[in-house]
């Protein structure tokens, strides 16, 4: 038995423990972690690591190329697969143009506080389109909600607020409707509620009422926050007057982007492309948006997959113009990846179970735990960074 | 599940002590954890306080059910979220370095522990339903966002 980082979701839970029972891990986590392998193949026959290695190196040479993915690999090897695409002249992606990108962005003009921080000392927290029951599904017990430490000795009971501010009533909402110091605040357009904010900030009645009890409840404390979602994202039309809300009212904001390593991706893009985007073509020396998608994808003659299944996680649109393209996957777990007939797929090590950093939704690297004893049924593989040097160095 | 104010609102308030309590009210806090019975209090038992002897007889109905209450999981609503294991005020006070800071059991046979993705019910003697000062605490249960744990009598 050895504890280990799980990495199912960006809350990357520290203190998984993992041997014949896997303790303390979330269902999604379990699922990650003892889901079914993948297997080195060339067009569709069991190989062994080295000849996919090579065949995959013969598939990307002279085509143009798309890597996607990312998100669920070390910062690490994202570095490799940005040096990939680079020697390639390739368009990198993950998934933060589609979902989740915009949030990582507005965090980094926003305050904002660590999870450990808000664990100790977090009074008021707003969960904002975000249901992390799905997402993230310990985020509440592990740092924001249930945990009695620091300044927040007597528990959610009497020392935290919970708001869930939705368009529908989600497992989250429904905990804080129930709970004696929370409340669900019912939203039809999230600008309404902001505006709510707004009015409230200059003692006047909005279309939600209850903005004034949350302001009067954010000055018992000074940490207090924002737990931004995909549904925040996808609602909201005037970011500039949320942003002044954040900053009037002295809410921290943390983006509850649940992709496992995304803000890990968007930090090494920054750091290799000089460029804040959310993915790169280095044909054309330009940032990647979501606008440019279609045709990054309908363009490109071959695809690399690392660490995704595009065909679960992408609208179909994009999806779609996969087909026919020559495919190689780099990934640990069987997918429908698979649909794809890939020319190649090299079975990697899970991130779980390998060395490297991540980064934690709020911005906190953590370092990934080993696994010192493989089971047999983990077999032998070499992790997503080997796997990209050892084809960087062909 | 009534509360202490709740049941020292009905009792005759007159501290008399036949009971063997100093008060009405702490004689009130014993009948929720079941360390006393309303037979113990007399005058509560003559006419005069007949109504509200009804009123409280019905209201804990739910305590004496309890008393035969299990915990239960339904394994298949469980999505391993830990709010019941962090939020259980027995784990609290016995693991207040981990359990308690939102971090994995480390306590030797919890009541509750995240196992395979989900919540395992270790030693359900520590269970703060059971026992001599047994309380109805409904804790784990009211911060399952699944309605994964019911209490027996619910069920
Ligand atoms: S919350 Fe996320 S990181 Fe934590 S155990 Fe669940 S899936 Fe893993
Ligand atoms: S009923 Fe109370 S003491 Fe018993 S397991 Fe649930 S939270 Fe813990
Ligand atoms: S709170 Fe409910 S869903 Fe969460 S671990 Fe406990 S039983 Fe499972």
């Amino acid at each position: 038995m050895q504890e280990i980082v799980c990495t199912g979701c960006s809350c990357l839970c520290d203190d998984v423990v993992y041997g014949d029972t896997v303790y303390h891990a979330c269902r999604k986590g379990y699922r990650l972690l003892t889901g079914k392998k993948e297997e080195n193949s060339v067009n569709g026959e069991k190989t062994d690591v080295y000849r996919a290695l090579k065949a995959a190196r013969d598939v990307i040479d002279g085509k143009k190329l798309l890597i996607f993915g990312l998100d669920n690999v070390t910062c690490e090897a994202q570095e490799l697969a940005l040096k990939l695409a680079k020697d390639f002249n390739a368009a990198i992606v993950d998934h933060s143009a589609l979902s989740g990108g915009k949030l990582l962005e507005l965090s980094e003009r926003l305050d904002s506080v660590s999870l450990e921080k808000f664990r100790d000392e977090g009074y008021v927290s707003i969960y904002w389109g975000a249901n992390p029951h799905n997402s993230i599904p310990r985020l509440l017990s592990r740092f924001t909600y249930y945990p009695r430490c620091g300044k927040r000795q007597r528990g959610y009971e009497e020392d935290r607020f919970l708001v869930v501010a939705d368009v529908r009533k989600s497992e989250t909402a429904k905990l804080a409707e129930k709970s004696k110091t929370g409340l669900f605040i019912r939203i039809e357009k999230d600008d309404e509620l902001v505006d709510s904010f707004l009015k409230a900030l200059n003692g006047r009645a909005g279309k939600y009422p209850e903005v004034a009890r949350i302001l009067k409840e954010v000055e018992k404390a000074e940490v207090n926050a924002v737990f931004g979602g995909s549904g925040l994202c996808s609602g909201l039309k005037d970011f500039d007057k949320f942003e002044d809300v954040m900053k009037k009212s002295g809410l921290y904001f943390i983006p509850a982007t649940s992709k496992t390593n995304m803000r890990g991706f968007l930090e090494t893009v920054a750091e290799v492309t000089g460029c804040r985007c959310y993915g790169y073509d280095f044909e054309r020396g330009a940032c990647l948006n979501l606008k440019d998608l279609p045709e990054v994808f309908a363009c490109c003659e071959a695809v690399m997959v690392i660490g995704a299944d595009p065909l679960r996680t992408l609208p179909h649109e994009l999806s779609k113009r996969l087909a026919g393209k020559v495919v190689v996957a780099i990934n640990s777990l069987k997918s429908l990846v698979r649909l794809l007939k890939p020319k190649v797929t090299i079975a990697s090590t899970l991130s779980a179970f390998s060395s490297g950093t991540m980064v934690r939704l709020d911005g906190v690297k953590v370092e990934l735990k080993e696994l010192k004893e493989m089971k047999e049924s983990e077999g032998k593989t070499l992790s997503d960074e080997e796997v990209l040097k050892e084809l960087l160095s062909m | 599940m009534p509360s202490p104010m709740e049941i020292y609102k009905l009792l005759p308030k007159t501290n008399c002590g036949e009971c063997g309590e100093k008060t009405c009210m702490s004689f009130a806090f014993k009948i929720i954890s079941r360390e006393k019975k309303l037979e113990e209090c007399k005058p509560l038992f003559s006419p005069k306080f007949e109504k509200n002897r009804k009123k409280l007889e019905e209201m804990l109905e739910i305590v004496k059910k309890a008393e035969e209450t299990g915990l239960v999981v339904n394994e298949e609503l469980c999505i391993g979220c830990a709010n019941c294991v962090v939020s259980c005020p027995v784990h609290v006070e016995k693991d207040p370095y981990n359990a308690a800071m939102g971090r994995g059991i480390k306590m030797e046979n919890p009541i509750l522990r995240i196992e395979n993705g989900v919540v395992k019910v270790v030693e359900l003697n520590l269970c703060r339903r059971y026992g001599k000062n047994r309380t109805l605490c409904i804790v784990c249960r009211e911060n399952c966002p699944t309605d994964a744990i019911s209490f027996v009598e619910e069920m």
